[in-house]
């Protein structure tokens, strides 16, 4: 019995080697050639002058706000998130990393990767975005946990679409036009959620919203690393 | 390191993309020692097949088998017991050598033998480019890189396509003797239409248009 646990707690231990082999790697290449980070900073931060410059000052409509908010996040997940397998098929490490790795492992380390590209965005406009447009009643915790709820569920969902993508001709349409309905369901939710967080003293009332958006993002990593397996190996 | 593979056997194997015929009806044994060499035109499919041999790519009909003494399965079941060299499997320019190894070996859950790595350096006069970044190499340096990679978890078979390209004639000797030091021991595919390469080789597949 105590062998069968060590055997099960070495298996866990290297498997989580194993993921942090993806994201090391990923991280290291995202430093030295920044192909995600720079062209989705540089999206955010026009998008977020443009934006602040023509409505700054005159949108109070926390609604409004909040889908602001969201169209930008929406528009830089779509620059960056697609890129993960695209890269890798355009310069030749698919095969490599079909060769050396399991696609469970592939896939939790590349959502891993999304996740933590997507909240360094998060930390970088959210600040910004509401200095910009004066947004002074927020409920911070609430908000944290609307952005890192649908943080994970787009970064489930974006991964396995890149994947999906990557080995098509037309993927810089297609990954928009695939993505688009399967999160629908996550930015209505998450536009909705950001309106209370930044309109009511006590959002927690809402908390099913946060449910939702903790669920979508279970049910996406669990059938992301389902279906991924069968887009990973051909 | 690894549970050894004894055997890859190809069953009637056949490639089509869509209603294009690429080969059919390929069947081959390798075992421990043996040395094929899949020969043929340009456009004949021996990449393809090499792809499919190492499980990198489905065939369209047939069977690929890789068996060690105790189990038979696919490819994927034995893919950390292969180092494959082909054109598009390819190392990541934006890190080093170093880094590089230390990516496939964390990513296959294998430790890493360092002396064995350095020789592997220092057989392929690669020893002090092993801090500098793979997109700064040339061609020939690339290659000799992923050689060393491919061997560096110390693999019971190799597949190589085309190992020798950009390679100029001492690279491809040191090629070659490596290959002839390692052959006893393990089990070589190589998809080629250079003739010396094939003649590193004891048997052939040849693969018409």
């Amino acid at each position: 019995m105590i062998q069968k646990r060590k055997t099960g707690a070495t298996n866990t231990l290297n498997y989580a080697i194993k993921i942090l082999a993806v994201i090391k790697k990923d991280v290291q290449a995202e430093y030295r050639a920044r192909y995600a980070v720079n062209s989705v900073l540089l999206f955010c931060v026009t998008s977020l002058a443009v934006v602040s410059f023509s409505l700054g000052g005159t949108v109070k409509d926390p609604g409004i706000q909040a889908s602001l908010l969201w169209v930008i996040l929406f528009f830089s997940a779509m620059m960056g998130l697609s890129r993960a397998f695209i890269k890798e098929q355009d310069r030749g490490t698919m095969n490599t990393l079909r060769l050396v790795c399991e696609p469970g492992q592939v896939f939790i380390g590349k959502m891993m990767m999304n996740f933590i590209l997507l909240v360094v965005v998060m930390l970088i406009v959210t600040p910004l975005f509401i200095v910009l447009m004066n947004i002074q009643n927020i409920h911070v915790g609430y908000f944290a946990s609307v952005m890192v709820l649908s943080a994970a569920g787009l970064s489930a969902v974006c991964t396995l679409l890149s994947a999906v993508v990557a080995q098509a001709r037309a993927r810089g349409t297609l990954f928009p036009v695939l993505a688009f309905p399967v999160l629908i369901p996550v930015f209505m939710v998450a536009v909705k959620a950001t309106e209370k967080a930044i309109s009511e003293p006590s959002p927690w009332a809402n908390s099913q919203m946060l449910v939702f958006l903790g669920c979508y993002a279970v049910v996406s990593v669990i059938g992301g690393s389902y279906l991924f397996e069968y887009v990973f190996t051909e | 390191m690894n549970s050894r593979l004894d055997k890859i056997s190809l069953e009637a194997v056949e490639k089509r993309y869509g209603p294009h015929l690429i080969f059919s009806g390929v069947s081959f044994e390798v075992g421990k020692g043996d040395s094929v060499c899949f020969w043929g035109p340009n456009g004949s499919g021996k990449s393809t097949l090499l792809k499919i041999t190492a499980g990198l790519i489905s065939a369209s009909a047939g069977k690929v088998k890789y068996a060690s003494r105790t189990k038979t399965g696919p490819p994927a079941m034995y893919k950390n017991t292969i180092g494959v060299v082909a054109p598009d499997v390819l190392m990541y320019e934006e890190l080093t050598p170093e880094e590089n190894l230390e990516f496939t070996m964390n990513a296959r859950g294998f430790k890493r033998d360092s002396e064995y790595e350095a020789s592997l350096f220092a057989r392929f006069d690669l020893e002090d480019a092993r801090h500098e970044q793979v997109g700064n190499f040339s061609s020939g340096m690339k290659q000799k890189f992923h050689i060393i990679s491919a061997l560096a978890h110390k693999p019971s078979a190799l597949l190589f396509d085309e190992p020798s390209s950009y390679m100029d004639l001492s690279g491809r000797e040191q090629i070659s003797r490596i290959i002839n030091e390692m052959k006893s021991e393990i089990i070589l595919i190589i998809a080629t239409n250079d003739p010396e390469e094939k003649d590193w080789c004891n048997e052939y597949v040849e693969l018409c248009n």
